[in-house]
């Protein structure tokens, strides 16, 4: 009884929390209450067969052949409910009530079972049996929350959309609830408009639907309750009109679709607006921005235009074809009957005897299988102040160091005990652990970013006439918080480019022989520690030539030499650089690239171009995986430490007599292998006092910069660490040679040089400055901007 | 420094400077002379720890050091008052304060030959900081406190630790930071 009893408490978890669009979860229950059944066999019949009735309904949830969903999984909740009160607290099985959903022929018994003092829960779930059979649809449901307004579709053209006072004033609310509604409101905003895209590329319908309509309704909900009439009101007539999209009786997609997208658009603003209320005062009216999406939402509500019709994603149809099971003709003519009989596809097919009833079956599951791949799965997040998220981090950061310098303390060390030598190695395997945490909790996923750009190309490509499809990969891969909100602007510049300069008018792009359809592609992923974004179009390229021109007449380029494309490509990225012959609304190009690249240099990543003449342009944004994290080389140079970043090194060897070579008695170079580079000894840059056990054996580690190498000397290597970056702040700001501290694991403070700046300090030194790169310059500025972990 | 008392307006009455300056000190000593800090600019006294010496800074920047996973600058206050430099003791400490500045506030570390007390200083013992002549600075001076036979000098702390003389840790080129720039370090920040 125990197992039975355990499998019944799992079940009814799982039970209570199962959604119906979960249809994993479901099939999980499912099979959950099979083996309910099968364990349940020989001892008690009732449970058995319940178990095996939940079964059957839970299958036809899945199979989407029943009336109402919810309801049906209400009925399951019950009696689950019923199942544990015979296996959990024994009751006679004439005590409980099972809902008549399960079709369960129940002992007479029963009723006499309802007279029972303790059976007031059995008249409960009797009541709600009624309302399985005899409930109000869901739609009629909202119509009565929304009492003031019904709408259904002849009662709209009653309402005047001048005539309602759409004031927003916080005079009666409940400001300490407000901001959180605005929160929150946004982020269903967020997600309507996600799913309006999804929807739009194909994604499965009723879901989707499903999902905004909720989103509206939640917003209706809190509106209502804050007291925000404009909010209420444009909630809820976007809602009706998404309940009509939810019966099939309006198409959401063109027009329809459209228009949510405006009543997001104007929602938002309307929440902007409440929110200046919160903070400044006063009162908002949201009648001058509501009025024309909600008059336009009121008259397709009234007058659906059902004209436009979407394809499902995949039809039992075309799936049965695709088996090899039946002909296209074979499916028309079946459509066509079906017509007139007016009964599903499959049933037709199997009337006929054209196919075998399992391999319709076959056919629906698969049909059922592609919307699960389709519909996302929700995870369950919990939201944190970031600032307080900072300070966990950080904390961890401490603890990291603290471990270290206990676990490597020498008196610790020197311990025989293998009890402390387990405890101190537990201790660091857990540190380890949560550093890790500590770290992916920095990390977010750029779904965000992405989606703000799919919504940006659907707007230019309506506002430029291009036709432009958006191909967006890898949006769940997570980089840093950091990067997440700094990599939103360049991309948009980009795109805007793309769309308005990349991509040519369809006519021109039929001539040339390409697809009407421009398409660009944004991708990001994981690649050797960096995180990469690749945005790709298929337009007509960087016109070399006219760059080459532009450059030439602003006396960019030595007249003699002549540049290589990558060369040519990277002059876009300088300030104020413009071909553009027409300045559009959208943008210019080449303006603001300059400010696109110095976004990612601020992030120590790097831009990339590449460009085919008719064929399109791509760019590569390379960005570190953490803006908090940095692998370097940490070296002895007299008494101090110093950390190099692994990045720029290219090699390190031992100084020996033989390679060196002085110049004017004073400078050194070293040939290695053939190339002569600047030595720079470390100790006499900083002008370090020499150590007590001065190190004989010099190193030498060459490092570069965009622009040069050079060879800096120190004392000893004492190998890779990662360490975490810290702001030296403010205050040494303009000492361009280091890059930032790191907490070494003593705890001591280790400064990370900055390798483009210690090579601008020998340029200096030799006043022999003959590159003039913008690169050390840019790269000196990171110091400031690196995070404080 | 100890003849301050009697260079200095003694005039036993509240002074204006008095009445805004009244309040709780940290007092801490620097050679011979006492100094007290206003308390609300303390976040902490720690003891000697590893400071990291930051190459081609001036000399009164001693290093860096890690405040629980935080790097601040530390400032030798005998050097910047440009006083004989000794070697460190037992009794030197750290004092953590917060500095405000244009840019919003950072945290400093004061390095102190020892800290002594905390004093509550009455507008009546205070006095304003009086001239000597062009050979002392008196910009870092708050003013006087007199309390029993002792003197106490009020240091204006955002003085010593700002302005100008940050700007000379940082060394001219710091301007050339761009407002764009500035703003997305500091979102990143």
């Amino acid at each position: 009884m125990d197992t039975l009893e355990k499998m019944v408490e799992a079940v009814a978890a799982d039970a209570v929390m199962a959604n119906i669009e979960d249809l994993p979860a479901l099939a999980g229950l499912h099979e959950q209450f099979l083996h309910i059944e099968q364990a349940a066999t020989d001892k008690t019949g009732i449970v058995s067969r319940a178990a095996a009735a939940v079964a059957r309904l839970v299958e036809k949830i899945v199979l989407n052949d029943v009336p109402d969903k919810s309801q049906a999984l209400a009925a399951v909740g019950d009696a689950v409910a019923a199942i544990q009160k015979i296996v959990r607290d024994h009751r006679p099985e004439s005590d409980v009530t099972f809902p008549p959903a399960l079709g369960l022929t129940m002992p007479a018994a029963n009723e006499a079972g309802k007279d029972r003092t303790e059976s007031a829960q059995g008249a409960a779930l009797a009541a709600g049996d009624a309302s399985l059979t005899n409930a109000p649809t869901a739609s009629s449901d909202i119509r009565q929350i929304s009492n003031q307004k019904p709408a259904p579709p002849s009662a709209a053209p009653d309402q005047a959309p001048a005539a309602e006072p759409l004031i927003i004033s916080l005079e009666n609310s409940d400001t300490s609830l407000m901001g959180e509604f605005i929160t929150e409101a946004r982020e269903h905003c967020a997600n309507a408009e996600q799913l309006l895209m999804d929807l739009e590329s194909g994604g499965d319908k009723d879901n989707a639907i499903n999902a905004i309509f909720r989103s509206f309704h939640t917003i209706k909900g809190a509106a209502g309750f804050m007291d925000l009439k404009p909010v209420l009101v444009l909630a809820h007539e976007s809602e009706t009109l998404l309940d009509l999209a939810r019966k099939g009786t309006i198409i959401m997609a063109g027009k329809a679709a459209d228009l949510v997208f405006d009543a997001i658009d104007v929602m938002r603003k309307l929440l902007d607006g409440v929110e200046l209320v919160m903070k400044n005062g006063g009162c908002f009216d949201g009648g001058p921005v509501t009025s024309s999406v909600l008059d336009r939402l009121r008259r397709l509500i009234e007058n659906p235009e059902a004209t436009e019709v979407g394809e499902p994603p995949a039809r039992v149809g075309d799936i049965l074809i695709d088996m090899g099971l039946v002909s296209q003709e074979a499916i028309d003519t079946a459509l066509a009957q079906k017509k007139r009989v007016n009964e599903r596809l499959g049933e037709t097919l199997i009337r006929q005897g054209l196919v075998p009833a399992k391999a319709v079956a076959r056919a629906l599951r698969e049909q059922q299988a592609k919307k699960t791949v389709v519909g996302s799965v929700v995870k369950e997040v919990v939201k944190v102040d970031t600032e307080r998220l900072d300070r966990l981090i950080d904390t961890i950061g401490e603890l990291v160091v603290a471990e270290s310098m206990v676990g490597q303390d020498d008196e610790i060390l020197r311990l025989v005990s293998p009890k402390v030598a387990r405890n101190v190695s537990h201790l660091n395997k857990i540190t380890r652990e949560l550093q890790e945490m500590g770290m992916a909790m920095r990390l977010v996923p750029v779904r965000a970013t992405f989606q703000k750009l799919a919504r940006a190309v659907r707007d230019l490509t309506h506002k430029s006439g291009k036709e432009i499809e958006l191909v967006l990969s890898g949006e769940e891969t997570e980089v840093d918080r950091g990067i997440v909100e700094h990599i939103g602007d360049p991309l948009m510049h980009m795109i805007r480019n793309s769309v308005d300069h990349g991509i040519e008018s369809p006519e021109e792009r039929v001539a040339a022989g390409k697809p009407r359809t421009g398409q660009i592609t944004i991708k990001a992923y994981h690649k050797g520690g960096n995180v990469q974004f690749d945005i790709c179009d298929d337009g007509r390229g960087l016109d070399r030539d006219r760059i080459l021109a532009k450059a030439r007449e602003r006396g960019l380029l030595d007249g003699g030499k002549e540049p290589t494309d990558h060369e040519i490509y990277n002059l876009i990225l300088l300030p104020g650089f413009s071909t553009a012959q027409k300045i559009t609304d959208i943008s210019g190009r080449g303006v603001g690239m300059d400010v696109v690249k110095k976004n990612i240099e601020l992030m120590r990543g790097h831009l990339e171009i590449a460009s085919v003449p008719g064929r399109g342009t791509f760019f590569c944004i390379k960005l570190p995986l953490t803006l908090a994290i940095i692998d370097g080389m940490l070296v002895k140079v007299e008494d101090e430490r110093f950390i190099i970043p692994t990045l720029s090194i290219v090699e390190s060897l031992s100084l020996s007599k033989e390679t060196i070579f002085s110049v004017n008695a004073k400078a050194r170079m070293i040939n290695l292998r053939g190339e002569l580079l600047p030595l720079v000894s470390v100790s006499e840059m900083f002008g370090l006092p020499p150590a007590a056990d001065a190190c004989v054996e010099k190193t030498v580690v060459v490092v570069e910069d965009a622009t040069r190498r050079v060879g800096l000397i120190v004392d000893t290597l004492l190998g890779q660490r990662q360490t975490v970056i810290k702001s030296l702040g403010r205050t040494f700001a303009a000492q361009k040679w280091v890059a930032g501290g790191a907490i070494l694991s003593d705890g001591n403070v280790g400064l990370i040089l900055d390798v483009a700046g210690m090579v601008g300090l020998t340029g200096t030194h030799r006043a022999t400055s003959s590159e003039h790169g913008s690169t050390p310059e840019t790269m000196a500025q990171i110091p400031a901007a690196v995070s404080a972990v | 420094m100890n003849d301050i008392t009697t260079t200095g307006p003694a005039t036993g009455k509240e002074s204006e400077a008095g009445r805004n300056l009244a309040g709780k000190y940290l007092t801490f000593r620097l050679d011979q002379e006492e100094y007290g800090l206003e308390i609300l600019k303390v976040r902490e006294i720690i003891g000697l720890m590893g400071i990291t010496k930051v190459p081609r800074t001036p000399h009164f920047i001693r290093g860096v050091i890690n405040l629980r996973g935080k790097v601040i600058p530390v400032l030798d206050l005998r050097s910047k008052f440009e006083m004989e430099v000794i070697a460190d003791t037992e009794e030197t400490c750290i004092i953590v304060v917060d500095v405000e500045n244009a840019d919003g506030s950072i945290l400093m570390g004061i390095l102190v030959d020892a800290v002594s007390e905390v004093l509550d200083i009455q507008a009546g013992e205070i006095e304003e900081a009086p001239t000597f002549g062009s050979d002392v600075d008196t910009r870092f001076i708050l003013g006087i406190g007199k309390v029993k036979n002792s003197v106490k000098i009020l240091l204006d702390i955002d003085r010593v630790l700002t302005g100008v003389d940050v700007a000379g840790v940082a060394g001219p080129e710091m301007a050339a930071t761009d407002t764009l720039d500035a703003e997305l370090a500091a979102a990143l920040r």
